[in-house]
């Protein structure tokens, strides 16, 4: 409606000068004047604001008679036959499914802008070359634009990034599964009530350290250690290691891992310990051959999420694992991860269509996915799990 | 002894032991009738105790049936389970005894001639001993009372004595008075009888010790040692 | 009349303890071999709690202490050298609720002999596994499936292969604790056969809230009220003319 009152000759450049004046006549109608705008700019403020003024006498006065109507019906509803309980039950009903709608409509909302942008990205790189190079090296980008002379294209292959996700995860779960499962085994099987009780809230505890703290300590104090010690021993201990990484990040597990199969192992029936004891069977051979045997749907869907976990961890990796994408095998170099990644690229001040700002997205729908499958096949296992002691 | 805890498994109990002191009362009533009858000469209850039979051979019925319903449903135990086997055999028992006195009160019926007065004397006597015996047994066992049954064990002895005194004088007369042959052979016959209801008696207070103590048979043993 | 053969099992003053409450006080009685014993008494009575102390299944229970002596085969079971390991593969225990592994049917009845090293090769394993299922009745519907879940079968089934494994490793006593309760009639009136089977061989010491079940199976009824042994005797005269008291009015449903 204000574009059809602007003057008909004023020169318009575009779409983008009609937005500007727009703009320009919707701040000063709310006050905002800057510099010395042209006198029909201002009648066409001065317009805008008595249009919402009466937009807005009359959106008052439409809600005002709606709830009143409304109000009528409602009472007009109110008879002995009435059954208030039950328009209650459906009322909570439509409330507990409005917002359960409303949780299911983020999470689709989020993997689709992911898979909207993922698709822009695969439009200037293919998925192949994506799923298939060994190199990363996306910082080409920008110097191939700004013409400094450097060779070489972007590379955006993501095996090595892939590649350090899994060594760093394969490091932590080497220390967080046999440690976790350890120690539930410990706490259901041989602890008493009293030092259950204190042991267990203590693991929980590790689980509520902050990731930040932990990042922090792998790169202060772990990451030297493993370097120095690296020394010592005649090796050569990059000072930004998947182990040091892999290391904390396993510790932060541990409770995963622990809490769960404790819970899984606890829940195997007496009855069952008891069958085995009867025939004669120690404790340990009664845990290793019933308790652990029953409990091992369990303990693989905990570590299976533990798992999840650990592809999924960014703190830690951005403070302690290199940035550098590193295709290798040897815990002992530096290597980076796909969401380690992500925020390096994300935190620049890159364009947002570049290609590197959108692989951001790519990495970001592939771990989707890879967290997606994984807690599906954990799912699985549990339900699996559930039928036997039906 | 304290109830039940189911309370309706001690009313079946108390009916069925009702039921047997109701038959244990009409089975004596009608053989002290029809003896004394006898002895009299008196014909006129005869009919009635013969028709009453029939009722008394339904009370047995009913009490079998009882019986069997509480061993089904029950399963009693112990000494509820004797009471439940005992009430059965003390049936049988009377039963027979309402036929022997049935069977009397028929010879009563056709009886052509009166007493001689020692006779009728003896059978009074005979009579007498075996209606208290019958009475004497059923009562402890309605009251689940052992210590009567000595008393009886030994009156049942006399009876059998009685029995030999009367059998010999009936058969002198016998020889003596050949024109009441028919009337006297019956006679014999109710002689019998009468020591028959004193072992049927006999097998109610056995049945007694059982349901009180649990022992068996405990008058086998007293039999062999007696020179009966 | 309780006239034992041959003893078996020999409890002297045997009192047990929870903490501090007293479970069961002083206890002495003989079980015959091969025969089959009942243990009867309301519940909470001891009765499960005495069981236990023949297996030293009560070990696992932390607060539990036990005084006076068990003697299994004339051995006392409660010495400190004595390793309960065989001594519970000579007392086998099947239990109220069935509780097979959650593995295969040939892998629960082969549990035990594993365990104990009862066999080195495979074929003889297969033999053990063969009779044992076919002494609990349960070879002939089993048999074409060995490799199937032992939880897979129905209530009757799992408590027979619960028996089977127990058998497996040879016992000289088997401990039952309420092996029917959890099983409809058809179910029991198996179990009750295959116990009057296996007493040909084994003994059998069970406790059991039914005392028909009592009445039925055993050939001694030992009553148990409130951790005491109140009688104990055959299991006719028990259930036609006991001489306690307390075991008529618990028999005949006067208290319970």
């Amino acid at each position: 409606m204000l574009v059809g009152q602007f003057p008909s000759d004023l020169e318009i450049e575009g779409r983008q000068t009609v937005l500007i004046l727009l703009a320009q006549i919707k701040n000063i109608s709310n006050g905002i004047v800057v510099g010395q705008p042209d006198i029909w700019i201002l009648e066409s403020a001065e317009k805008l604001t008595s249009w919402q003024g009466i937009s807005n006498v009359i959106i008052s006065s439409l809600a005002a008679a709606i709830s009143f109507l409304g109000g009528l019906y409602g009472v007009s509803l109110i008879k002995p036959e009435f059954r208030a309980r039950n328009s209650v039950e459906v009322l909570l009903l439509a409330g507990l499914a409005v917002c359960s709608v409303i949780a299911i409509i983020t999470t689709i909302g989020i993997v689709f802008s992911v898979i909207f942008e993922s698709i822009r990205f695969f439009k200037l790189i293919p998925p192949l070359e994506f799923l298939s190079g060994t190199v990363w090296n996306p910082e080409f980008e920008g110097a191939a634009r700004a013409g400094s002379g450097q060779e070489g294209r972007a590379a955006y292959g993501s095996i090595p990034l892939f590649a350090g996700t899994f060594l760093i995860s394969i490091i932590a779960l080497s220390v967080s599964v046999p440690v976790g499962l350890l120690a539930a085994i410990y706490l259901s099987e041989y602890a008493t009530r009293r030092v259950r009780g204190t042991v267990k809230p203590l693991l929980e505890i590790l689980a509520g350290v902050p990731t930040v703290v932990y990042g922090f300590f792998a790169a202060l104090t772990i990451a030297p250690f493993f370097r120095e010690t690296g020394v010592l021993l005649g090796l050569d201990v990059a000072s930004e290691s998947a182990l040091a990484a892999g290391f904390v990040m396993g510790i932060m597990i541990i409770p995963f891992v622990s809490s769960l199969s404790d819970d899984v192992i606890n829940s195997v029936p007496q009855s069952l310990r008891d069958a085995a004891l009867g025939l004669g069977s120690t404790k340990s051979e009664t845990i290793k051959k019933v308790v652990l045997p029953a409990a091992l749907p369990g303990i693989v869907a905990s570590i299976i999420l533990a798992v999840s976990r650990a592809v999924g961890e960014t703190m830690i990796v951005v403070m302690a694992a290199g940035l550098a994408a590193n295709l290798t095998a040897n815990p002992l170099d530096a290597v980076t991860t796909v969401t380690a990644q992500i925020v390096t690229i994300l935190v620049g001040d890159q364009e947002f269509e570049s290609a590197k700002t959108l692989s951001a997205f790519a990495l970001a729908l592939t771990l989707i996915v890879i967290t997606l499958v994984l807690n599906f096949f954990a799912l699985q296992i549990v339900k699996k799990y559930r039928e036997q002691y039906e | 002894m304290s109830n039940h805890i189911v309370e309706t498994y001690d009313e079946d109990l108390r009916e069925l032991h009702l039921l047997i002191a109701h038959m244990g009362k009409d089975v004596s009533t009608a053989l002290e009738t029809t003896c004394n009858d006898l002895v009299k000469g008196d014909k006129g209850s005869a009919d009635d105790v013969i028709e009453h039979d029939k009722d008394i051979n339904a009370q047995e019925l009913n009490i079998n049936l009882k019986a069997q319903k509480l061993l089904a449903l029950r399963a009693p135990m112990a000494s509820d389970l004797r009471v439940v086997l005992t009430s059965i055999q003390v049936a049988g028992n009377l039963e027979r005894v309402g036929d022997l006195t049935k069977n009397i009160a028929k010879i009563n019926r056709k009886m052509g001639m009166s007493l001689p007065a020692n006779i009728a004397n003896l059978v009074k006597k005979m009579s007498g001993l075996a209606t208290e015996i019958l009475r004497v047994s059923i009562s402890a066992y309605s009251n689940k009372e052992e210590n009567q049954t000595q008393k009886i064990f030994d009156d049942d002895v006399t009876l059998d004595k009685q029995y030999k005194e009367l059998s010999k004088a009936i058969l002198r007369e016998i020889k003596r008075d050949e024109d009441h042959l028919e009337d006297l052979a019956h006679l014999l016959f109710v002689t019998r009888h009468l020591e028959r209801i004193g072992d049927h008696a006999k097998n109610i207070a056995e049945a007694t010790i059982y349901m009180c103590s649990g022992e068996m048979n405990r008058f086998d043993s007293l039999e062999d040692n007696q020179d009966v | 009349m309780l006239e034992l053969g041959e003893v078996i099992v020999n409890c002297a003053d045997v009192s047990v303890f929870y903490g501090d409450t007293r479970a069961i006080n002083n206890i002495s009685i003989d079980i015959e071999k091969q025969s089959i014993t009942a243990f009867i008494g309301p519940s909470g009575c001891g009765k499960s709690t005495f069981l236990r102390t023949i297996n030293r299944m009560n070990d696992t229970i932390d607060s539990c202490r036990i005084e006076g002596r068990v003697k299994v085969d004339g051995e006392d079971i409660y010495a400190p050298s004595v390793d309960v390991v065989p001594l519970r593969a000579k007392v086998g225990m099947v239990f109220q609720k069935p509780n097979p592994f959650p593995k295969s049917i040939y892998e629960n009845v082969a549990y035990g002999p594993k365990i104990h090293g009862l066999s080195n090769n495979k074929n003889h394993l297969d033999e053990i596994v063969e009779k044992a299922l076919t002494r609990a009745g349960l070879w002939a519907e089993v048999k074409d499936r060995l490799h199937d879940s032992g939880t897979g079968l129905s209530g009757g089934q799992q408590q027979r292969l619960c028996i089977a494994r127990t058998i497996a490793v040879e016992p000289q006593i088997i401990l039952m604790d309420e092996p029917c309760s959890a099983l409809d009639p058809i179910a029991t009136s198996k179990i009750e056969a295959l116990m009057s089977e296996l007493s040909a061989e084994y003994t059998i010491i069970i406790v059991t809230h039914s005392m028909q079940q009592a009445a039925r199976v055993s050939k001694r009824t030992a009553f148990f009220h409130l951790g005491d042994l109140i009688e104990y005797d055959s299991t006719d005269t028990i259930f036609t003319n006991p001489k306690e008291q307390k075991t008529e009015d618990y028999i005949t449903g006067r208290f319970g």
